[in-house]
């Protein structure tokens, strides 16, 4: 929860997605322990730097409303936990808002077929529903549309690899409680296509050439000091 | 909005409230308004809307319009009018060769929608409609900025600068100089666009935007509120007035006086060369009312901040179609053209001439669309 100049508390904008892929844990560590490989699945990404192993500069392109804006973020890397899970933090250095975020592998049990209960629905509301609506609409045609290979939908079996993304974002500032209002929308649809491409591209090389490591797709610019 | 304590005190605006609203989908303003038409239209009625689908042509048999030829998609979707087709597709803000051609304001931007390209211009005139203009000036525009980064739908995003209507905030021109009450529109618009003759230039644009550290502890620049780094790109900024006259580009001497001559009666609350603060409308909506005169506030605590301004249109434009008192678009010939209408900001402000209020740009299409509609059906 946050506390508001009011003094009333309003919940923290949170959005988790979990999804399953054909491939064991460590491939997907493997992809995800790089941030470069998946820099340009962010919605909005534009730019990363990074400044160490640990702490990174990103700029992204983010819808507030109707409105989009630039935001540069520090990120911080708190914990590196391969091949089970990765833990940030990030702080906004041209806009008031500080968050964390968690990308965690686990092993898929034979069984757990089906799409995962604790996908959360944000867009709640008609606004909500018109906002993420536009946005897949926007993100598939502005970036391709996200295929993943025949089978993908009949459950990765046992051994296999469930990815989840978790996202916490909590605006500053006065006006805080107005621009949760407005991301949260947004939220539930880039942690849902960013996990989704990650499991994808994984998918797909992996089909391609079972054997070959996996290479980073960019589509904006990386810069390592 | 003026219950919150104006456009002065925004960052104690009840954000909680707004958080609600949004939330639970509820709309005010102007869009609240449009709700009960789109209601009435799509869902009580259920006449249909083809959305991205832009009308390109009217089409004229005999002389009179029949129809519209649009674009769905790359291919011709043509829609036959019964009775004759209204024309309410906005004007030309996003249009930069028009708004250069008929608004004569260098470096004209928008913050309305990005979808007015001056189409009831080119379709009118294609059938030999007259163009008519506001005299003297359109007052339905204002002067802004860019955030950097800031966008709508794809296209930078201009904000209306209403910073000048708190305490401890000008205007002044190239030559370091005020020129008009910053906090009343109606008075700086003609004023912007003053000829001089002796300099064959616009002397009053661009204009600068000059505010002081006593506005930021207090006041936001557009979503930068007190305490928030200001990007460069934005404002520049200096730790006196002639610094920063000489970072802008104006003249230092001239602007050093300026300020003097301000401060000395601003900090008595007067403003006897321009009157700022003489209207309550100006007071309530951007002044801060803990001081004796809610716009009026000395510049005299550094550091000093300039941003250089640029035209802002906000979808009312100073030319458009030519209408009669029914609502139809006239010939330039002077005739009606039969089964052609146009309304809202598609026809000119000859009914308002060049008086401008927030809401006339609301009232005016629901008038006209009632005439146009009433003498259709007559």
């Amino acid at each position: 929860l946050i506390e508001c100049s009011g003094g009333k508390e309003f919940p923290l904008a949170e959005v988790r997605y979990s999804t399953t892929a054909r491939l064991p844990v460590e491939a997907i560590w493997n992809f995800v322990e790089d941030m470069d490989n998946w820099a340009g699945y962010v919605v909005g990404y534009q730019s990363h730097e990074k400044l160490s192993s640990d702490r990174s500069v990103w700029v992204l392109k983010g819808d507030v409303g109707v409105l989009q804006r630039v935001v540069k973020f520090n990120v911080n890397v708190t914990e590196w936990a391969g091949p089970k899970q990765v833990h940030f933090e990030l702080e906004g250095v041209n806009e008031p808002m500080k968050g964390s975020g968690t990308f965690s592998m686990d092993r898929y049990e034979d069984g757990d077929v089906g799409e995962d209960p604790a996908n959360e629905d944000a867009g709640s509301g008609f606004v909500g529903r018109i906002i993420e609506g536009l946005l897949r609409f926007f993100q598939r045609l502005l970036r391709g549309r996200v295929e993943r290979g025949a089978g993908a939908d009949e459950g990765p079996g046992a051994g296999m690899a469930q990815l989840t993304f978790e996202l916490r974002i909590e605006p500053g500032g006065p006006m805080a409680p107005m621009i949760d209002a407005l991301i949260r929308p947004a939220m539930r649809v880039a942690a849902e296509d960013l996990a989704t491409r990650i499991v994808a591209r994984c998918e797909a090389d992996r089909d391609r050439n079972p054997s070959a490591p996996l290479q980073p797709e960019l589509q904006g610019q990386s810069q390592q000091k | 909005m003026y219950a919150w304590g104006g456009l002065a005190n925004v960052v104690n605006w009840d954000y909680e409230l707004i958080a609600e609203r949004i939330t639970n989908d509820q709309r005010s303003f102007g869009p609240g308004m449009m709700g009960f038409f789109v209601k009435a239209a799509q869902i009580d009625r259920g006449i249909p809307a083809h959305v991205e689908t832009p009308v390109e042509q009217l089409i004229v048999e005999d002389g009179r319009v029949v129809g519209v030829r649009a674009n769905r998609a790359g291919s011709a979707f043509f829609v036959r009018a019964r009775l004759g087709v209204v024309l309410g597709i906005g004007g030309y803000d996003h249009n930069s060769e028009m708004a250069a051609m008929y608004e004569n304001m260098p470096e004209w931007h928008s913050s309305a929608q990005p979808y007015f390209h001056g189409d009831n211009i080119v379709m009118g005139g294609e059938i030999g409609a007259a163009i008519a203009a506001v005299p003297p000036t359109n007052l339905a525009m204002f002067f802004g900025y860019n955030i950097p980064g800031e966008e709508h739908e794809g296209v930078p995003l201009y904000r209306s600068s209403w910073e000048c209507g708190c305490p401890h905030a000008i205007w002044v021109n190239r030559s370091g100089e005020r020129f008009c009450d910053e906090a009343f529109y109606k008075d700086y618009q003609p004023k912007l666009r003053r000829w001089n003759g002796h300099t064959q230039s616009q002397d009053n644009i661009p204009p600068f935007l000059i505010f002081d550290q006593n506005y930021r502890d207090k006041y936001p620049l557009g979503t930068f509120g007190p305490g928030m780094e200001i990007p460069s790109e934005l404002a520049v900024q200096a730790e006196s007035p002639r610094a920063l006259a000489e970072k802008l580009g104006i003249d230092p001497d001239r602007f050093a006086q300026t300020i003097d001559r301000y401060n000395e009666f601003a900090a008595k609350g007067e403003d006897p060369d321009f009157g700022s603060g003489r209207y309550p409308w100006t007071r309530r909506l951007a002044g801060d009312p803990s001081y004796p005169n809610p716009n009026v506030g000395p510049l005299d605590k550094a550091p000093y901040f300039g941003v250089k301004l640029v035209p802002v249109g906000v979808g009312i434009n100073s030319h458009g179609l030519k209408t009669n008192a029914r609502a139809q678009v006239v010939h330039v010939r002077g005739h009606a053209i039969p089964g052609f209408y146009a309304v809202g900001n598609s026809a000119a402000l000859l009914d308002l001439g060049a008086g401008y209020q927030s809401g006339t740009s609301n009232m005016r299409a629901i008038t006209w669309g009632y005439v146009a509609a009433r003498d259709l059906c007559a």
